[in-house]
């Protein structure tokens, strides 16, 4: 009969308190492991949520330039147009997987009621995602104007004097008011009246023309400055930029969110280790007892140690992957439901490794003394201790 | 001697494992505390910082002709007469909001010189810049009659800081160049609005004024009555986008919360149900001296009460203080003190119910054995 096998055995016989030792073991690890994982999770998906709320990257032809700014516009002179085909090229980049959503734009100008005004045609589907911050009267939530439909920007409508349902004749053609926006606080929008694309493209009679790409990528993984740098190798005639109005403000956020986050790690983690250690302590106190006896009947303090360092490091090692792999299972099964969001949490094994070393590390420091002590007492004052 | 009395005699005779539970019920609850005033903190930090950011309320000259510009490309070369702000506008605006609000209000023209336009935009550089952080600027701010160009602008016409260009009326020093910030600013010509005035012969109208106001829903709602001749709106997209992003740090730190409090809640069972199995030998003799079911539960409950109740009132106020010590390391403003009764009150009365359930239950159960079984207990 070995020590381990002493070990092995004390762990069966005593199998409440076993099991209630490494319940806290698994706790502590499962906790820091599932709170860990979602809330890197729900970083990124904070960051995509963020990065699709409107457009971060902006294309327009080389040439040509408008001198607006806040949308007063003191003059332009007219670029060259970009073509459809462009869309496919841009999903030949290397990370093209960072595009998130890609809302081509045709510019043109119609005279409405004597009036000259700005078309956009877009297509709707891609352009109410990019624009969530929207609210259109006469359009409910996930619908999508048809294609002989019409929206208008706020001061179109107040100009122009329409309102919903209404029919309107633009080049020739009828359309319907489908909605209005409601003053967003952009000039651009909101003195714009948006079209479907190929509808405009057909009326215009340039079938695969586009005047710009609005366009939204994820750069959580990818930094939108190497996004637009594959974007410009592909498309050598467009010019390719960053908007850094909405880049900044989200750097921002994004930060807080992982910054929190890491408290969040640290303080559960200390917690946990404290209350993983509280438990190793109480738990080789209790043994004072038997400590005693096999003092008494000749064991030495050095075997008693390595008996009891057995004992603690089988019972942490059971602990610390039962606790992993419960607390990675919840957070891949239940850690999107619980933080509502998209992103799924991945399967990272890399993790068991750091669960089992710190709850072993953990639960050997926390019984060095408590064991130390025991062995050190007089055989006959443990055998005293209830 | 009352059962009162007896459970806590028994707390202090085990003294370790009374400090056990007692640091148990103080972590959890100290923990709980920390992470929630924390992420209030953080949250009212991240709040403020993004209604500080960019431009929320514009106040634009209300015309009769429509915008014919989209993403800075234009359908149309046909010019029409930009209209303007009244200089009083810019007055009105001040005498009705106070100084919390910023106000960049601006000239924007343009001058022409030998077939080329320059967009010029004066503006007051003190508040714009601090609304538009994302403004980069190399080299100097530009005093009057000194100017900072665009970064499109400057690699177009193969401009650099020192350089002087001729606006027709005179030459002025490039002081500086923005960074590119992908939107209208890379084709502009910056300088004061003093100079701007002179180059455009805009005398006293404003061709914009943007505000950040921290309610910018409510400074959207005094404004509008007394400015009837403009328009005043919300950037939707900023204000939507910032309460997005509040709501999510909520929701997150929300879900958080929850998850602590089971986790807390598991790791207190599994401690007390520890405890009371260690005591199976003691709850037998006391059975075996006469003690009634009834009298032991009721002893152990009140051991549990005094110790939960005491280490979670201790967790809570430790709870309430670390976030004073951590708030410099993770927000601006430091996190001011608040008590957070109500968040201390919820987590003592959980902390008891969990504390109650958790030593009745497995007494419960102990009790129930056989006198000569919980003897035999070791």
């Amino acid at each position: 009969m070995r020590l381990s096998h002493i070990s092995y055995e004390n762990v069966r016989r005593r199998k409440t308190r076993s099991l209630l030792l490494i319940l806290s073991i698994m706790i502590g690890v499962a906790s820091s492991v599932f709170l860990f994982t979602t809330t890197r999770s729900m970083e990124k998906d904070v960051a995509d949520k963020l990065d699709q709320f409107g457009s971060n990257i902006l294309i327009l032809p080389e040439t040509g330039e408008t001198l607006s700014f806040g949308g007063v516009t003191v003059g332009t002179s007219q670029g060259k147009e970009l073509d459809m085909a462009m869309i496919p090229v841009m999903k030949t980049i290397q990370n093209k997987e960072t595009l998130a959503t890609i809302s081509p734009k045709l510019l043109a100008d119609a005279d409405i009621q004597g009036k000259s005004a700005l078309i956009v045609g877009v297509d709707f589907t891609q352009e109410l995602r990019l624009k969530k911050w929207w609210k259109i009267n006469g359009l409910e939530k996930g619908e999508v104007p048809a294609a002989n439909e019409i929206l208008l920007g706020s001061d179109v409508a107040r100009i122009l004097n329409l309102s919903p349902q209404q029919q309107v004749q633009i080049k020739g053609q009828d359309f319907r008011v489908r909605g209005i926006i409601q003053p967003t606080g952009s000039i651009e929008n909101d003195q714009a009246i948006f079209m479907d694309l190929t509808t405009l493209q057909r009326a215009e009679n340039k079938p695969t023309a586009i005047s710009l790409i609005e366009a939204a990528a994820f750069c959580y993984t990818c930094p939108i400055e190497e996004v637009t740098r594959q974007l410009r190798e592909k498309l050598p005639d467009a010019k390719v930029t960053a908007l850094q109005l909405t880049l900044q403000s989200r750097d921002d956020t994004v930060q807080r969110f992982s910054l929190f986050a890491i408290v969040i790690s640290v303080i559960l983690l200390i917690t946990s280790g404290f209350v993983v250690a509280m438990s190793m302590v109480s738990s080789v106190k209790e043994r004072t007892r038997d400590i005693g006896v096999l003092r008494a009947i000749g064991f030495r303090k050095q075997h008693i140690i390595q008996m009891l360092f057995l004992e603690v490091s089988f019972v942490s090692l059971i602990g610390g992957l039962i606790g992993f792999a419960l607390g990675m299972g919840l957070a891949m099964k239940f850690g999107p439901l619980i933080a509502q969001m998209t992103v799924q949490v991945p399967w990272q094994p890399m993790l068991a490794l750091y669960s089992v070393g710190a709850a072993l590390v953990v639960s050997l420091l926390a019984s060095i003394y408590p064991a130390w002590s025991a062995t050190k007492l007089d055989p006959v004052e443990a055998l005293r201790y209830f | 001697m009352t059962l009162t009395h007896i459970a806590l005699q028994n707390l202090r005779r085990r003294t370790g494992k009374t400090v056990f539970l007692l640091l148990t019920f103080f972590l959890v609850v100290g923990t709980i505390t920390t992470l929630n005033v924390l992420s209030l903190g953080m949250k009212e930090d991240l709040q403020k910082n993004l209604s500080q950011y960019g431009a929320n309320v514009v106040i634009s000259p209300r015309s009769e002709h429509l915008n014919l510009s989209y993403g800075g490309l234009s359908v149309s070369g046909v010019e029409y007469e930009v209209k303007k702000l009244n200089s009083k506008v810019l007055d009105t605006v001040l005498e009705t909001l106070g100084s919390s609000v910023t106000i960049a209000p601006k000239v924007i023209g343009s001058v022409d010189v030998s077939a080329k336009r320059y967009m010029i935009i004066g503006l007051d550089f003190n508040q714009e810049l601090k609304i538009k952080p994302w403004w980069k600027i190399n080299g100097k701010i530009p005093q009057d009659n000194q100017v900072v160009i665009g970064s499109q602008l400057a690699s177009n016409l193969n401009f650099q800081i020192g350089d002087m260009i001729d606006f027709g009326q005179g030459k002025y020093p490039v002081v500086g160049i923005m960074k590119e910030t992908g939107g209208s600013e890379d084709n502009g010509v910056f300088t004061t609005i003093k100079t701007a005035r002179v180059l455009t012969g805009i005398n006293m109208e404003w061709s914009l004024i943007e505000l950040n106001a921290q309610d910018s829903a409510k400074t959207v709602s005094q404004l509008a009555p007394v400015l009837s001749e403009a328009n005043v709106t919300e950037v939707t997209q900023l204000v939507q986008g910032s309460k997005e992003s509040v709501e999510r740090f909520s929701s997150f730190s929300w879900s958080i919360s929850l998850a602590m409090g089971l986790i807390g809640a598991l790791v207190i069972i599994v401690t007390l149900a520890g405890n009371v199995n260690d005591r199976a030998r003691e709850l037998g003799v006391l059975r075996a001296i006469g003690f009634r079911q009834k009298h032991i539960l009721s002893l152990l409950s009140r051991e549990a009460t005094i110790v939960s109740i005491g280490g979670s009132i201790l967790g809570y106020f430790v709870g309430i203080f670390v976030p004073l010590l951590l708030g410099p390391l993770l927000v601006q403003n430091s996190i001011p003190f608040a008590p957070h009764l109500g968040l201390g009150t919820a987590l003592v009365l959980g902390s008891l119910v969990v504390g109650l359930a958790a030593m009745i239950y497995p007494a419960w159960r102990t009790i129930k054995l056989d006198l000569q079984d919980a003897l035999r207990f070791i």
